[in-house]
């Protein structure tokens, strides 16, 4: 490889690109293989350093399911059901949270006459990034 | 005593730059307090930009003999004149003619620099080789302009010119004191006043290269990696580039050591000193060293006008080719790749990332592409030190 670059440097002293065609073109092709096979020896090497050292590939979070619509028009009174969706679903006991949705909803439904039933609280997954991870990419992308 | 005096003052009147200043100087300095306030009011690219008008300023100065560009436009440079009838700026120029002061540069931003978005996914080399086609292309720009007889370049100096498409600063600089040293202070405005412009320059072209779908396209988490993947692959790329391609090996060989002093977590010290003091220190005098090789009779040519406007072909075709492999790359993977990060194969970090990420969030704001982006980007400053290598070996 070296020994071809340095064939391609004896042509290239001492003329000037209207006469030199031939080299102009091959330096274009030498130097677009050279920079591809570099990398693309770089990317099967670092592919061979993953696999190597058993490094495994984090599983694709599944996507978030959209939480279930709230139906609308039914007869038990929202605190009531809301205390035993809690049960039902809150794995962390976050009692406050589910009553402050529940009384929110109810005072939403009283305002249109309305009577609404809490039949599911889901918590939604949580966040790829934190808030620091989303302060830094807001940072990285405010000058524009 | 009066006349005396009087003698003194149209002594001081004669030898005074106001009397002995030419009108392409005056042009010069006009030039170069455009850049100032380019680099001031409009933040381009500042902590280089700046010290390079400014040294531009010093070097047209009549009378200041701050810079003496006949000492290094000869094949062999007297070493001992430039220290001993040298000015300032000859001196502190002896590091970009040494070519001290790039790898240098490459140190510090080895040091700043996480490669772990492209360890994670390696197939971002191949859209960091794809970028530099805007070399090439431009390249081949600069001697067709030559053929036409609308410019005398050498095949030296397109060599040079065609390496502003790497949209990076030290290697550009790098490669021009080698090659066309006569060119380096109008090849170096040219490239970082269009890494300034990276955005406005590559948005459009983002934009017509790619359909709204293909913006939309959410990328898969990446993997995390492992520390001792973070250390074997600095040493990995030296050894493996220096092997192929020698004279690439002072940029990527420093670039490497900078990322290896981060990555290892041993030498903090010298990681600080190294992306901060020595970085400084180095920036300032080599931006002020480039400047000073824009002198009037350099600078003020068609050559430079054909340079301005072959650079900016060099960044539109780097961001073209980018953004159209990874389209390649799209299909083949069955729509797993956002075609905008492609564009961050030209180098420029990580403003050219940043582009991706915000091109993208225009078509879907919970789309976030910067840590994609920031693969290709970084591959984008490997595969330029590649390109440079395998142009010094052709014409160096």
């Amino acid at each position: 490889m070296v020994n071809a670059l340095r064939l391609l440097t004896a042509e290239a002293e001492g003329y000037i690109p209207s006469e030199n065609i031939n080299l102009m073109w091959s330096t274009v092709v030498t130097g677009l293989v050279v920079v591809f096979l570099i990398l693309i020896l770089l990317v099967i090497i670092l592919w061979g350093l993953g696999k190597v050292m058993n490094i495994k590939i984090k599983p694709k979070k599944s996507d978030i399911k959209p939480a279930e619509p709230v139906p609308a028009g039914t007869a038990a009174a929202a605190p009531a059901a809301a205390a035993e969706t809690i049960e039902e679903y809150d794995e962390e006991d976050d009692g406050e949270i589910i009553a402050v949705i529940a009384a929110a909803i109810s005072a939403y439904g009283e305002a249109e006459g309305k009577q609404y039933r809490i039949a599911s609280v889901k918590k939604k997954e949580k966040a790829l990034r934190s808030n620091w991870a989303n302060a830094g990419i807001a940072e990285n992308t405010r000058p524009f | 005593m009066l006349e005396t005096f009087w003698e003194t003052i149209q002594d001081l009147a004669k030898d005074s730059a106001f009397a002995n200043i030419t009108l392409q100087q005056g042009i010069m300095l006009l030039l170069s307090f455009f850049l100032m306030y380019l680099a001031i009011v409009k933040k381009f690219e500042p902590l280089l930009l700046l010290p390079i008008a400014f040294g531009m300023a010093l070097t047209n100065i009549p009378g200041a003999e701050l810079y003496h560009p006949e000492f290094f436009l000869t094949g062999d440079v007297d070493y001992g004149q430039v220290l001993h009838d040298g000015g300032l700026l000859d001196i502190l120029y002896l590091g970009v003619k040494l070519q001290i002061f790039p790898p240098l540069i490459f140190l510090g931003i080895g040091t700043m620099t996480d490669f772990g978005p492209l360890i994670a996914n390696p197939r971002s080399f191949l859209l960091g080789a794809a970028a530099q086609a805007g070399i090439f292309i431009t390249f081949l720009g600069a001697c067709a302009l030559s053929m036409t007889g609308l410019t005398n370049f050498t095949m030296e100096e397109a060599a040079s010119i065609g390496i502003i498409g790497g949209a990076d600063g030290p290697t550009a600089i790098f490669v021009t004191t080698q090659l066309a040293p006569q060119r380096l202070g109008s090849i170096a405005v040219a490239a970082y006043s269009y890494m300034a412009l990276v955005p406005f320059i590559q948005r459009p072209i983002m934009l017509a290269l790619t359909t709204k779908k293909e913006r939309a396209i959410r990328m898969e988490q990446l993997r995390t990696v492992s520390k001792r993947e973070k250390i074997i692959f600095p040493i990995a790329v030296t050894i493996l580039v220096s092997f192929i391609v020698p004279d690439a090996t002072s940029l990527v060989g420093m670039l490497m050591l900078g990322n290896l002093f981060r990555e290892s977590g041993v030498v903090d010290r010298l990681v600080k000193t190294a992306q901060n003091e020595l970085m400084n220190i180095i920036t300032i005098m080599l931006g002020v060293t480039v400047g000073a090789t824009a002198t009037a009779a350099n600078f003020l040519s068609i050559e430079t006008l054909a340079i301005i406007l072959l650079g900016l072909i060099a960044f539109s075709c780097g961001t073209a080719a980018g953004v159209l492999f990874a389209k390649l790359m799209n299909k083949l993977s069955g729509g797993k790749i956002n075609p905008l990060i492609g564009s961050a194969g030209v180098s420029a970090v990580p403003m050219a990332a940043r582009v991706s990420q915000k091109v993208g969030a225009e078509t879907d704001p919970s789309n976030f592409l910067l840590m994609h982006a920031m693969g290709p980007n970084v591959a984008g400053v490997i595969g330029s030190a590649v390109a440079a290598g395998v142009l010094l070996s052709i014409f160096g």
